[in-house]
């Protein structure tokens, strides 16, 4: 189809000329610009209202350590910062030996780490309480009740109250969070200057193969570290991670052998790949989360081994198995993508099969769809919003308890707390399919097809 | 001995036999111990006869509402029924915005672009869960009340307990050969259609097939209409009281809000997976064919429907297919906001009598049967666009 | 070769971590037998997991950081108290109307205190064991205030909101049908969505046990948001008390004798603030054989509670942490304004029904 002109026009004259151009050529196309600029600025001016004037961002602000972490022992959070600083400052280095230019980044970073750490300064929560007496009717009796009327009261400090509720309340660390956010950001610009220092080298096969082993040890090193705390207190946010994080792990793995099962030499075990990846197809991923939870003796030993694992590790084991074969169905289509040709030759040059497909084969098949592969990925991470309907307490599962457990103060405020929550949801998801983008047009997939 | 296994593992065709028979025993024993337990559990099918125990009228089909006194197996087979008729109307309202949504990204105006980008990455990247709780805690919560009688008078109301619409209803018993007499209509109608396009063809004699299917089709529709004594006919939904001064709906058919909500969330999240799909395919259309069909003196709305969009079909069916199941199967999140779809309607069985086994591979059976028919269609349409 | 090697190493690495997950998810819990004994597995691991009520008031609710307050959640605190001697000892888990017995079966919790009726279906079907009783409860119905309605016979053609997979639904069904009334039925998984739904008038009334309408009744006077009526009639039995899995009658015998040792020590006068006193110089035998001591200098008797597994002064424990049943009651309903006085879950000395067997 036609495509409009992306360089921005940089006088008067040429605005006018470019919206003449492509807003209003035809009849047709100035209607339509005059519905889309009027149907923009609705929902512009309801978001702008809601958020600066409606909402009551508070809430959200003394709950955060619910949606973040949940219940959580507070001595053993230190698990969850080590984790989050792994995570942050290998995100930093690699982006600081990728990507080209940091100043950009490190201003980012600095605006950013300058309105969170000074927007809580001098902001306080009351709780205030007002008794009242009232009559009540019940079953023909009247009886005289005393109760308590809480209304959240939010003392703001020097921030002006749009820059607090622009952040929706979010960025407001307390205590010793403060600290450790402030460390947060000096990992993030400290890993990215380390990382440009490294990407000199980046041509180097250690270098990629280091950060590579790195990003893949990990997944399995948070997970380890959660051992010293019951799985019945991961929570919330946390938790969704959590099973999100040893989800890909282990479903790549997974899909890896059961994609090179379908094209294995030996009919057996292309026969049970293909059933596998069939059977587990066939049903949602809600009927074998609810299978997992609710099974106990009908499989025998095997299923009563099963239900006597924590039901945590059982989600995770199901989001293993049930990536797995939706990986492996994208990974075939990978190995479907290389040129015969590429296998003739290396069995020419006298390669053995093993050689072939972990030198040759694979590192082609994979590169090939990365983006899908990450596609999957994010259908992985939006499915974490499952665990709520099967009595996990994930981010989702949290915000039904906050409304219903702080009726005192959080009645009537479903979209403050849904749209964060949705938020938290919404930006990992977003931010993979950015990186899934940025690989393909890096990789140049969608040139070579 | 050692030199006897390593010939064995070294030879290609007894490695491929010792392999075979290794791996394929595992397997076996797998599957024998997967089929006894189940077997051993599944024989006692009792369970199936005894009531349901509590009534579920969250479906939109009288027929398909659960009574207390039903036997299991009919709730079992109403859930089934719900969860088609939530995933059929999603099907079609999630292609029809799909289509719009991914057209309007590659329109001609910036703006309208940018717009539809917005409404796909808003909606693709948030769990389809959290959609539906959205909807049917928040949005749909917070519609005015029933006895605000809001919505068009007499015609179509909308309030907090859920959307009362115009239905048809049936006038006598022999209602239901109607529907089937529609059915049987449209296939004979297609065939007469077929059939003289054909001879259109072979003989280039104007044969109107177009013009043929539809007045026959109209026809035998009226005429069975006709002849079934009036079956069925058309009731308006309004606002009644009762005595005691509570309000409800009456006539035409209520949509209760765990249908409306599932219906809404399917269709916005798969309206925005479907839109890239479209917009995918579109842009896999040559350019040349448009630029082609421009010099041809097609106009715009020309260029579009009979040689963009035809080309465009082609390549997405396939991937139109495996969103279509992906929609059937996250129906089931549904049962999360009370509609008595299949999953719900199973795990109130198995909270009542247990029997897990059996209740799940019902479930399993009908999200096999109804992904295949699906999977039929598509491949139906797709062998009659492709090149022949 | 060199590479092929490093691959070779890298699939042992994924493989170990492989093994170190399944070890770690299997931690210590090797193929037990069928007919497990609860009482066993919760003195191995320390804790008691208790399936509550959440949103309660009264009964269970569920606090952001983990505990819970309520009549439910005191009756677990009784049985950690009983078990280890500590009423802190347990874990609570959220248990909903729907999910509740499969909970229970599938072992996720050792008891499920959750408001849940005594029906014969759920005793044979669902292979569940009830401890006695803890509150004489039936359905009732609640409506908006401003509805002027006062008796359930006026609700004719209202929509009533149910908890899902309730015996409220049978009760509401049966009384409604018996009458000639009509209604409609929106159903919930939670209370807190059908308290939404009350509060915006998606429906007109609502039906739960008579006690939580009481407990609802009260949070909602005091937002302050829509004034509640509960209607007189009462619609069924519905005898609310802890319950087990089948065929594990020693962990059954703890949950029932903790239960019915808080009657008893009712009946008997003994309280958090006398318990010690008591068990030092008890009045009588009764008192002696509760508190596991001596009577005037004598053995303690053995009852065999437990078979020795938790000790014989276990009732100590719990009076002294938790308190007998009406002081249980009364810190916990009748703080929701249910009058204990007059109803059937009166003492049966007070003309109620709460009345133990004798502990000997």
């Amino acid at each position: 189809m036609t495509t409009f002109t992306t360089i921005q026009p940089a006088s008067v004259a040429q605005r006018i000329v470019w919206a003449k151009a492509n807003l209003f050529n035809t009849r047709g196309n100035a209607a339509l610009t005059v519905v889309s600029v009027g149907s923009a600025a609705l929902l512009l001016f309801l978001a702008v209202r809601y958020v600066l004037f409606q909402a009551n961002w508070g809430l959200v602000a003394i709950n955060q350590r619910l949606f973040f972490i949940g219940s959580y022992p507070q001595d053993e959070t230190f698990r969850i910062w080590i984790a989050v600083f792994l995570v942050v400052g290998l995100i930093a280095v690699t982006y600081g030996i990728w990507a080209g230019k940091l100043r950009p980044y490190l201003i980012a970073i600095g605006v950013v780490a300058a309105i969170v750490l000074t927007l809580g300064l001098g902001t306080e929560f009351r709780i205030e309480e007002h008794e009242f007496t009232d009559v009540i009717e019940s079953a023909g009796q009247t009886q005289t009740v005393t109760g308590i009327d809480s209304v959240l009261v939010v003392d703001r400090g020097w921030a002006p109250s749009w820059l607090y509720a622009v952040s929706l309340g979010l960025a407001v660390p307390f205590g010793s969070t403060w600290v450790l956010m402030a460390c947060v950001f000096a990992t993030l610009a400290g890993g990215a200057w380390v990382g440009k220092q490294l990407s000199r080298w980046r041509s180097n096969p250690i270098v990629l193969q280091g950060i590579g082993a790195l990003w893949v040890l990990l997944i399995p090193a948070i997970v380890l570290m959660q051992f010293g705390v019951s799985s019945n207190s991961w929570e919330s946010a946390f938790l969704d991670v959590l099973v999100f994080a040893v989800g890909v792990f282990f479903s790549f793995f997974i899909g890896l052998a059961l994609a090179m099962g379908r094209i294995s030499p030996y009919w057996a075990i292309r026969v049970s790949s293909v059933g596998y990846i069939e059977v587990v197809r066939a049903a949602p991923l809600l009927v074998w989360l609810l299978f997992a939870t609710f099974l106990k003796d009908e499989l025998g030993p095997v299923g009563e081994a099963f239900s006597s694992i924590d039901l945590v590790y059982r989600v995770m084991f199901v989001f293993a198995f049930f990536g797995g074969a939706y990986i492996a169905e994208v990974i075939r289509g990978g190995l479907q993508s290389v040129p015969r040709g590429q296998r003739e030759a290396s069995q020419s040059l006298g390669l053995s099969s093993i050689q072939m497909y972990a030198l040759i084969v694979l590192p082609q098949a994979i590169r090939a769809v990365i983006p899908a592969i990450i596609g999957r990925f994010i259908a992985l991470w939006k499915d974490t919003a499952l665990l709520a309907a099967i009595s996990l307490v994930n981010t989702l599962e949290k915000s039904k308890k906050i409304l219903s457990g702080q009726t005192d103060i959080a009645d009537g405020a479903f979209f403050e707390i849904y749209i964060v929550v949705a938020l938290i949801y919404w930006v990992v998801s977003y931010l993979l399919s950015k990186l899934g983008s940025a690989a393909e047009s890096r990789l140049g997939v969608g040139e070579r097809r | 001995m050692k030199e006897y296994l390593s010939d064995l593992w070294n030879h290609s065709n007894s490695r491929a036999r010792v392999v075979n028979i290794v791996v394929g025993l595992a397997a076996a024993i797998i599957a024998i111990y997967l089929v006894y337990s189940i077997f051993s559990n599944l024989f006692d099918f009792r369970f199936i006869t005894g009531p349901y125990g509590s009534p579920d009228r969250s479906s939109i089909f009288v027929a398909l509402e659960v009574e207390a006194s039903d036997p299991r197996w009919l709730g079992m087979l109403k859930g089934a029924g719900n969860t088609i008729s939530v995933v059929v109307f999603a099907i079609a309202l999630s292609s029809f915005l799909g289509l719009l949504v991914g057209v309007a990204r590659l329109a001609n105006n910036p703006i309208l672009t940018r717009l539809g980008k917005f409404y796909v990455e808003t909606f693709r990247n948030l769990p389809l869960l959290l959609i539906m709780f959205f909807f049917a805690f928040g949005v749909f919560r917070s519609l005015p009340q029933i006895q605000s009688e809001s919505g068009i008078s007499g015609f179509l109301y909308i309030s907090n307990r859920g959307l009362a619409i115009p239905w048809l209803e049936p006038t006598n018993d022999l209602w239901w050969i109607w529907p089937l007499a529609l059915i049987v209509a449209a296939v004979v109608a297609m065939w007469v259609r077929r059939v003289r396009e054909q001879q259109e063809e072979l003989t280039g004699r104007v044969m109107r097939g177009n013009t043929w299917g539809l007045s026959i089709f109209v026809g035998l529709a009226v005429v069975s209409y006709l002849a079934l004594l009036l079956p069925m006919r058309i009731t308006l939904p309004e606002v009644v009281q009762s005595e005691a001064g509570f309000f409800s709906y009456a006539g035409g058919n209520q949509l209760g809000l765990g249908y409306i909500s599932a219906l809404v969330s399917l269709t916005l999240y798969f309206s925005a997976f479907i839109a890239e799909i479209v917009r995918g395919s579109i842009q896999a259309v040559p350019h040349g064919q448009v630029e082609a069909s421009a010099s041809l003196g097609f106009t715009v709305y020309q260029r579009f429907t009979l040689i963009v969009l035809p080309q465009a079909l082609r390549i997405m069916i396939p991937a139109l297919n495996n969103e279509y199941q992906n929609a059937n199967k996250d129906s089931t999140l549904a049962h999360a906001i009370a509609y008595g779809e299949i999953v719900l309607i199973s795990n109130r069985i198995v909270n009542n009598a247990g029997n897990l086994l059996q209740t799940y591979l019902f479930i399993f059976v009908v999200f096999i049967i109804t992904n295949l028919i699906i999977s039929m269609i598509m491949n139906t349409i797709n062998k009659n666009v492709q090149l022949k | 070769m060199n590479r092929n090697g490093r691959l070779v190493s890298i699939f042992a690495v994924v493989t170990a971590l492989l093994l170190v997950f399944v070890v770690a998810a299997c931690n210590g819990e090797d193929a037990e037998d069928a007919r497990e004994n609860t009482l066993d597995v919760v003195i191995e691991r320390g804790n008691l997991i208790c399936g509550v009520k959440a949103d309660t008031p009264g009964f269970g609710v569920l606090n952001p950081d983990g505990s819970a307050e309520g009549n439910d959640a005191d009756y677990c605190r009784a049985l950690a108290a009983a078990v280890f001697g500590d009423a802190s000892k347990v874990e609570f888990k959220e248990a909903t109307s729907a999910n509740r017995f499969e909970l229970l079966a599938a072992k996720e919790i050792d008891v499920l205190i959750r408001t849940t009726t005594w029906t014969a279906s759920r005793d044979a079907d669902l292979e569940v064991a009830y401890a006695p009783t803890t509150f004489y409860d039936g359905a009732g119905i609640m409506v908006h205030a401003g509805s002027g309605v006062a008796s359930v016979n006026e609700l004719d053609g209202s929509t009533i909101c149910i908890l899902d997979g309730t015996s409220t639904q049978g009760a509401v069904s049966d009384y409604f049908a018996e009458n000639g009334l009509t209604y409609s039925e929106l159903t919930f998984q939670e209370n807190a969505a059908i308290r939404g739904a009350f509060v915006n008038g998606q429906c007109d009334a609502w039906s739960s046990d008579k006690s939580q309408l009481g407990g609802h009744q009260f949070t909602l006077k005091s937002d302050d948001e829509a004034d509640a009526v509960v209607l007189p009639e009462t619609l069924s039995k519905e005898p609310l008390g802890p319950s087990v899995r089948d065929y594990d009658s020693e962990w059954e015998d703890v949950v029932r004798w903790v239960v019915n040792g808080m009657i008893i020590a009712e009946e008997q006068g003994v309280h958090s603030g006398n318990v010690d006193a008591m068990a030092a110089n008890p009045p009588n035998n009764t008192v002696a054989r509760l508190l596991g001591v001596g009577f005037d200098g004598g053995a303690p008797s053995n009852l065999g509670i437990g078979h020795g597994k938790i000790p014989g002064t276990f009732m100590q424990a719990v009076i002294k942490q938790i308190g007998n049943y009406g002081q249980a009651y009364e810190r916990t309903l009748e703080a929701v304004g249910l009058t204990r006085a007059g109803s059937l879950n009166a003492s049966y000395v007070d003309g109620g029904l709460i009345y133990s067997p004798p502990m000997r």
